[in-house]
């Protein structure tokens, strides 16, 4: 498979054209360069950045996942974006943030290329099972005048998997590497911001099932066996069985396990760790 | 009374003899611990004193299971979400606090991990770290008790 040189670099005035009456991305920065667009978004919620800023950035050079993992951000040819989201919302569904990120990347890919990705619980981006995207949110405290959630996501677009490092090889995979063609990370960027505002407006002004239902229908851990490794190492083998009221993943495990939040003897609810599809 | 729970107690009456306090409480999902000492009537050599040599004639005595709240000096930072809660940003780095540091209001505490969302937990007040109530990287229920911070005066 052969691919030309990039097709074009990101572009505030490409963005913002295409996003028409959005309300988010009306402040806009792109970068060259920066640590993780999440670590510029932080610094930018501090200094008073309105709701609905983006930060871009043609590179990372310290790409963050959760809790110090690093994210692969070469230059150039995929995507890394972070929102600021600042505006009074329902707390108790805050905890949704996540997950409809998650959502608002796999419906704009859907509609861009010829691909239908799921989503692993909560938010990672996948085609079969080789991971497309990740989201990583960081949320201000409560208490002082910087209160805001950074929702950063990013996309393997334009690259191609023998760029990655060879630990991922198996593991990752690209728009292009998937569907043999380029993609505008400007279109792509435009629409994933779109769809994130829609989901966001109908988590914070209607019924929970306006997004939990598109939810469930992307996720692809629902109905299958999975494994769930704790960051204590422990691991929880069990049946996915469905969402909770806060998205956290309703499992009935194959074995008891002590540390788990139980919402009865037979049901935990996970909220945090790393889930493997079991084949 | 459990190990673990008879260490935690010695450990609270450590710090109420140490600071000179005369009452801690701590309360967890399913159990509250009062630590409080007052000038005895008689010396009762059977009292419950955990450990320590009580100063200025002052007994400590120990209280755990369901006790009427009163207030306490010290202000507990509490988990505002069900969740992880982790003492450092990234496994690789240092700790965010260490009992017995000095913190400023709306310094950040800790984070309290629910869905991928990171969030983080800041001080209400300008004061010193006096007990650190859940280890790294385990899960905390909605109101859970994280931190005891001793508040300087006028904050």
């Amino acid at each position: 498979m052969k691919f030309c040189a990039d097709p074009s670099p990101l572009s505030v005035s490409a963005i913002q054209s295409a996003l028409g009456l959005c309300s988010l991305g009306r402040d806009m920065h792109i970068h060259d360069e920066v640590l993780s667009t999440n670590t510029m978004a932080l610094a930018l919620v501090d200094s008073g950045a309105n709701h609905g800023t983006i930060v871009l950035a043609e590179q990372q050079t310290a790409g963050r996942g959760r809790w110090g993992r690093s994210w692969f951000s070469p230059p150039k040819k995929n995507l890394y974006c972070s929102v600021i989201l600042k505006e009074v919302y329902p707390k108790d569904r805050l905890s949704w943030i996540p997950l409809i990120t998650g959502l608002a990347i796999t419906q704009a890919i859907e509609e861009l290329a010829n691909l239908r990705p799921s989503l692993k619980w909560p938010n990672d981006i996948l085609v079969g099972d080789r991971k497309l995207g990740g989201v990583l949110c960081e949320s201000t405290p409560q208490g002082t005048r910087r209160r805001a959630i950074v929702v950063g996501f990013g996309i393997n677009v334009n690259s191609r998997i023998e760029e990655f490092p060879e630990d991922l090889h198996l593991s990752s995979t690209t728009l292009a590497a998937e569907t043999g063609r380029l993609y505008d990370r400007n279109h792509l960027a435009a629409r994933i911001l779109s769809n994130l505002e829609v989901h966001y407006e109908r988590l914070r002004s209607q019924s929970l099932q306006e997004v939990r239902g598109p939810y469930l229908a992307s996720c692809s851990t629902i109905g299958r066996q999975i494994c769930i490794r704790l960051v204590n190492g422990e691991d929880i083998k069990g049946l996915a069985l469905d969402i909770g009221r806060d998205g956290a993943l309703r499992l009935a495990p194959s074995i008891e396990f002590p540390h788990a939040q139980k919402s009865s003897k037979e049901v935990m609810e996970i909220r945090s760790g790393e889930v493997v599809h079991v084949r | 009374m459990k190990s673990d729970q008879r260490k935690e107690i010695e450990e609270l009456v450590q710090i109420l003899t140490e600071q000179n306090l005369t009452e801690i409480e701590v309360q967890r999902k399913d159990l509250r611990i009062r630590v409080r000492r007052e000038s005895p009537v008689t010396p009762t050599p059977s009292s419950p004193s955990a450990s320590g040599s009580p100063k200025h004639g002052i007994l400590p005595q120990v209280m755990v299971g369901a006790v009427d709240a009163e207030p306490s000096r010290y202000l507990t930072v509490t988990s505002p979400i069900v969740g992880t809660f982790y003492r450092s940003p990234s496994p690789d780095a240092g700790p965010y606090v260490e009992e017995g540091d000095l913190v400023k209001k709306g310094q950040v505490l800790c984070l309290v991990e629910a869905m991928k969302l990171m969030n983080e937990i800041e001080s209400e007040a300008h004061g010193r770290i006096v007990k650190i109530l859940v280890e790294s990287a385990t899960p905390v229920e909605y109101g859970q008790p994280l931190f005891l911070i001793d508040p300087l005066p006028g904050s």
